[in-house]
């Protein structure tokens, strides 16, 4: 019923029509005549700046007009300073330094305090500096100011709250291929800066598990220093009186000589390059697309500011006009030019465009960066974002926090401290000239980066109509388990145990002539909802192709690998490539299938070690580790009895990453000679997985000619 | 004009009131501060509310449109958002060039839309030529009529003035425009604002809808997206809160603009705005400049709340989805409206449960258990002015699943029926009601926000400072006695994503 409401509506209108026409509608001014008053004074305090002893920096601005007291600081650390192995260290210990108390308070102390009172402490460690904020009413600030001292200069660092840190970064990082634009600008931030680079590599599990208290505590000692901290403060005090206070509560802070070294310069080399990260659940692709940004104290900057709003200034930009008002492309069209104070930033454009315009939006965006190379910049444009800028230039001076920020980041980046102002008369002088100058020698159209996070089987055009399509797996890479050191006995042990076993279940010889199966099973998949059972057949052509046909109620659902190559075919035929995370789990999967080890058993790096006696369920068994080459290791169990395997375990890789994973195999019957379980059960991470029981099983049976052939 | 210093005063008084013995002293803060506050009412019912705050040659102006995503009906959802988009694109006289020329563009493009239209409802038997055909005139028609206007020359204004912070947004109570400008710009916005509501020209509008046909998908790609809708449509079988506020898919794809600017007649009269200026600005001449610009304005049709009304739940409702994304847990209660005296209990109930580093959730779930790695609860979703529910939801840690924090939760929701909670836990909530009004208050943004809020949907905007007072009225023996009420399984919807590998065969 479409419009039931809105007949009324239009019935209404009719009689509010009536009213609108008998009204006298006077005549209105032209919003473009409009005469302005000036502007009222802008009072803008300066901050008083004070060196303590010990090398800290206070800025102090008195504010009466609330009885409140605000602190910020800044420390010269950051994530640029952690070991690449312990990527994730310097954030742990920022969010420690607060959540874990100081040697005197517990932080679970310090949150009922804070709470208490309607205060707030806290502190981080981002990518280039460190950052504390205090807020507290003047009254308690004899109670909190030294709660901050506390934690900064004495945090206890204690365990548990390292290992709630800990749990957090893992969750972040099983969480961190959800998002399609997250993703986006993760890897967009990997192909400019380089994967390994400081600003941009991130954290992984072996870097989170490889923290240990005494690295935060290490970590600590190293960078946070007096002589390397600064603060900002606010609010209703008496400057003598604040400085006063904060030497006395941070008077034992000792000065230590810190000299704060220069970030790693970056290497960029221009060029143009295809990269795609396959998502097939969403119907938006994210597109984004640049290339290296600049650095703040370039004289170009002024110019560079401008250019940047003309082409991804808010609503007025090119950008915002023509790829979403004028094509309706996407909601969401945003680009910088951005420049930072110490490192070189990111140029780049970007869009959330639907899976079926895809290509258009790369056309339209690349076309818009080209476009302020080649064409005419109006003067129009130019005013416009230069009069945005100096009239909203007041919005600079209308908090005292942002006042004593920007002091602040001006000194800890060695920037004039009137580098504000410099920038409002190096924009005013900015010309048409200066910005198409800049255009054309900072802005590289025909070399630029592009990814794409989106369902490509419904991209309006294959990715490669833009060049090579390099495709980034973002599979979560699982911690690397090192091996035990094996000793000469234990590896002889284990191929001994091995080649026993591969006797017990028909022999070696008749392993090795088994060239193809064909199994059919009933699997009881464990969902949410309750179990459900399908029918799988599997067809494998030894050593590389394999197929599963699994017959859900929807039809028939094909996963096929050929060598390299894989795919998947939906009931509804349609075909996609098998994702490369799913086929490296086929294949680490088959090298945990006994029958398909024991004709690998030559196989180069195949390590095979045996590590001793234990139980399964009751059962003695030889424990052997496995390491397949290039693969993590298994464990694999051996009735010590029948020398039968009767369980693996080990960590796999999932969609959402590791999961501890174990097979239980029974039931072993004779097929053509060959000892095969009919019965396997799996767990995840100690849940109940699925349960297979094989129906029946052919040996070296003839496959169909076209059984792993690419689908149609 | 007021001198600087009786302004000042009664942020000073509020705050001071914090750190005092617990009791109500935001009667006398509110006295203070009405000495600020200026309010008038145009003949057409269009409200007027000026907080004066003369720190900063800057203000903040907001219009609050009393229309949400809950007046729509089937059919037409998303159409209170997708005007909000167009009342950005100009009107008879802004970014107007040859208006007669432009209306007759727009008009072909209706016409040719609505024979699309028709053509594409003959589903399977619609002739593919004639559909080819009839896209082709359509594309052309669009280009046509956009040459014939400046969609952008409102932004464009504002933009040049220096105009910061410039958007609006659509829940399901309220449509909001808002920007702050240099104030001695204050002019420009009466004379952009009071054309806008006047006379708005719905330009490109169906280039606009694929723009947020594209907003829609955004939420589509995002796990938690999909389970806020789910959840809704299963909260909610009968009042219009279980729609999603960006509309379906299929309404938005099938709009015109006949129905978005019915829509506009209906819902946009003067008597269904308030405006509120927050910042350095003189009540006498604004008062004057509204006069100037805004009586024009017809008052527009008396506008009726909507009528349905959601069944009381009498069973648990759940949403489970599989999703290849991490898991998340959200139990919804259906709870009372923002005017009904329980209300505020649930405020309280809320901070205890789910607020900050020392509520029980945090404490339980996060701090000692480590199986999630967010606990959290709020209230009033997805609206305030109609029935709503409270909502308690965690994000598991990895290898923790969202029935492990169900249970968890559930332990806690639990725990608040069967036991008071503590005086200290009760007075820090209190405490942290006060210190978030004042830090809301900050901002000239941030209070042009809140007075709107509470002005339409409660009567009077003085309700922000009678709501603390109602807070420190609340006892451990009520949140009890609203917990029994209401937190009841019967009552809830369980929305979780359950985390599906699609890697899992042989």
């Amino acid at each position: 019923m479409r419009s039931t409401r809105l007949k009324t509506a239009t019935l209404g209108l009719m009689l509010a029509g009536l009213v609108f026409s008998a009204l006298p509608v006077a005549a209105q001014k032209d919003y473009r005549a409009l005469e302005f008053p000036p502007l009222n004074d802008i009072v803008t305090p300066t901050p008083t700046r004070v060196v303590l002893d010990n090398g800290i920096i206070l800025y102090l601005v008195e504010d009466r007009r609330l009885p409140m007291i605000n602190l910020s600081a800044r420390f010269g650390v950051g994530a640029v300073n952690e070991p690449a192995d312990k990527i994730g260290l310097a954030g742990i210990t920022g969010a420690v330094m607060r959540t874990g108390g100081s040697t005197s308070m517990s932080g679970d102390e310090i949150d009922e305090t804070l709470e208490g009172l309607g205060a707030a402490v806290e502190t981080s460690i981002g990518l280039v500096s460190g950052s504390a904020f205090m807020s507290v009413l003047k009254d308690n600030v004899d109670t909190v100011l030294p709660i901050l001292a506390d934690v900064l200069m004495h945090p206890a660092f204690p365990e548990d709250k390292i290992e709630l840190e800990k749990v957090t970064a893992r969750s972040t990082i099983s969480r961190r291929n959800d998002d399609p634009t997250d993703m986006a600008f993760r890897e967009y931030r990997k192909l400019i800066y380089g994967a390994e680079s400081v600003y941009a590599r991130h954290t992984e599990y072996a870097t989170i598990d490889a923290i240990t208290r005494d690295d935060l505590v290490a970590f600590h000692r190293d960078w946070m220093h007096p002589d390397n901290t600064m603060f900002g403060v606010w609010g209703d005090f008496d400057t003598d009186e604040m400085v006063k206070k904060i030497s006395d509560v941070f008077g034992g802070w000792e000065k230590a000589g810190f000299v704060r070294p220069d970030l790693p310069d970056v290497d960029y080399t221009y060029d143009s390059s295809v990269n795609l990260v396959r998502k097939d659940d969403i119907n938006q692709s994210t597109v984004v697309l640049g290339h290296i940004g600049g650095v703040r104290d370039n004289p170009d900057y002024f110019a560079l500011r401008v250019m940047n709003d003309i082409l991804s200034g808010g609503f007025s930009g090119r950008l915002f006009r023509i790829v979403r008002s004028e094509q309706g492309l996407a909601y969401a069209v945003f680009g910088i030019y951005s420049a930072n104070y110490n490192f070189p930033g990111i140029f780049y454009v970007a869009c959330m465009t639907s899976s079926e315009t895809t290509a258009q939006a790369i056309r339209s965006l690349r076309h818009e960066v080209g476009r302020m190379t080649t064409d005419e910049i109006t003067e129009e444009e130019l005013n416009l974002a230069k009069e945005s800028f100096l009239n909203s230039f007041v919005f600079n001076f209308d908090s005292r926090r942002e006042i004593i920020d920007r002091q602040m980041t001006y000194e800890y980046y060695g920037y004039p401290q009137d580098f504000l102002e410099k920038t409002k008369t190096g924009i005013e002088k900015v010309t048409v000239e200066d910005v198409k100058r800049v255009a054309r020698e900072y802005l590289q159209p025909d070399k630029m980066r592009l990814i794409v996070v989106g369902n490509d089987q419904d991209f309006d055009e294959a990715m490669s109509a833009f060049g090579e399509v390099n495709e980034i797996d973002v599979t979560i890479a699982l911690p690397a388990v090192e091996a035990p050191e094996a000793t000469e006995d234990d590896v002889a042990m284990g191929r001994d145990l091995l080649v026993r076993s591969a006797e017990a279940l028909g022999g070696l010889d008749a392993i090795a002539a088994v060239k193809t199966f064909r199994e059919t099973a009933e699997v009881t998949v464990v969902r949410p909802m309750g179990e459900m059972n399908i029918t799988i057949e599997s067809l494998v052509a030894l050593p590389d192709q394999w197929k599963t046909v699994m017959q859900t109620p929807m039809g028939n659902i094909d996963f096929i690998l050929s060598g390299d190559q894989g795919w998947i075919v939906d009931p509804m035929g349609n075909t996609q490539p098998l994702p490369t995370q799913q086929r490296d789990s086929i294949i680490e999967d088959q090298w945990r299938n006994p029958l398909i080890l024991y004709q690998r058993l030559d196989a180069e790096g195949l390590v095979v070690q045996h590590i001793g006696q234990e139980e399964v369920e009751g059962t003695a068994v030889e424990a052997l580790l496995i390491t397949p080459p290039g693969l993590n290791p298994y464990r694999l169990y051996l009735d010590a009895e029948t020398m039968f395997p009767v369980k693996w375990s080990g960590q796999t890789v999932s969609q959402q990453g590791p999961v501890e994973a174990e097979r239980m195999m029974s039931d072993y019957r004779e097929v053509s000679g060959i000892m095969v379980p009919f019965m396997r059960t799996s767990t995840e991470n100690g849940n109940p997985g699925d349960k297979t029981v094989t129906q029946m099983v052919e040996i070296n049976v003839e496959l169909p000619a076209d059984a792993f052939a690419a689908p149609e | 004009m007021k001198t600087r210093l009786t302004q000042l005063i009664p942020l000073a008084v509020m705050v001071l009131a914090l750190s005092g013995p617990s009791g109500s002293a935001m009667s006398q803060d509110l006295a203070a501060f009405e000495q600020n506050v200026t309010e008038f009412t145009l003949d057409n019912g269009l409200t007027f509310i000026v907080v004066e705050n003369h720190d900063a040659p800057v203000l903040s102006v907001l219009t609050y449109a009393d229309v949400g995503s809950a007046d729509e009906v089937k059919g037409i959802t998303g159409i209170a958002h997708l005007f909000e988009h167009m009342a950005f694109k100009g009107t008879t006289t802004i970014g107007a060039m040859d208006l007669e020329a432009e209306y007759a563009a727009m008009e072909k493009v209706d016409e040719i839309f609505d024979d699309l239209r028709n053509e594409r409802h003959k589903g399977h038997l619609a002739d593919p030529e004639r559909l080819a055909s009839l896209e082709q005139a359509f594309d052309d028609a669009k280009t046509a009529a956009r040459e014939l206007g400046r969609s952008n020359a409102m932004d464009e204004a504002i933009d040049r003035a220096g105009g910061t912070g410039l958007n609006a947004s659509t829940s399901r109570d309220a449509t909001r425009y808002y920007y702050s400008l240099p104030s001695n710009k204050l002019e420009l916005f009466f004379a952009l604002e009071s054309n806008r509501f006047l006379e708005p020209v719905l330009r490109e509008f169906f280039i606009e809808r694929d723009v947020v046909k594209e907003e829609r998908r955004m939420s589509e790609s995002s796990p938690v997206g999909r389970l806020v809708e789910e959840m809704l449509s299963a909260a909610y079988k009968a009042h219009p809160y279980g729609e999603p506020i960006v509309g379906h898919m299929s309404d938005i794809d099938s709009m015109t603009r006949a129905e978005a600017m019915d829509f506009f007649r209906r819902y946009y009269g003067a008597g269904n705005l308030t405006i509120i200026i927050s910042g350095d600005a003189d009540p006498a001449h604004v008062k004057e400049l509204a006069h100037e610009y805004f009586d024009r304005l017809p008052a527009g049709p008396p506008v009726e709340p909507v009528e349905t009304t959601e069944p009381p739940q009498i069973a648990e409702r759940r949403v489970t989805m599989e999703d290849r994304s991490q898991p998340v847990i959200l139990m919804g209660y259906h709870k009372v409206d923002i005017n009904h005296e329980d209300d505020v209990v649930f405020n309280v109930l809320s901070d205890i449960l789910g607020s900050g580093r020392t509520s029980r959730l945090y404490t339980k779930l996060v701090k000692d258990q480590k199986i999630a790695v967010n606990a959290s609860s709020f209230t009033d979703f997805p609206g305030s002015k109609y029935p709503n529910m409270i909502v308690f939801f965690a994000f598991p840690s990895k290898d923790y699943t969202a029935a492990d924090t169900e249970q968890a939760i559930e332990e806690e929701i639990e725990r608040i029926r069967n036991e008071e909670v503590t005086e200290e836990e009760l007075s820090r909530a209190k405490v942290r009601a006060r210190v978030n009004l004042i830090r809301g208050l900050e901002s000239n943004m941030g209070l042009a926000t809140q007075l709107a809020y509470f002005h339409v949907l409660t009567g009077d905007w003085r309700n922000l400072f009678h709501s603390i007072d109602a807070i420190n009225e609340v006892t451990a023996e009520d949140i009890k006695r609203v917990a029994n009420e209401y937190l009841v399984s019967k009552n809830r919807t369980v929305a979780s994503i359950v985390t599906m590998d699609d890697g899992g065969t042989e």
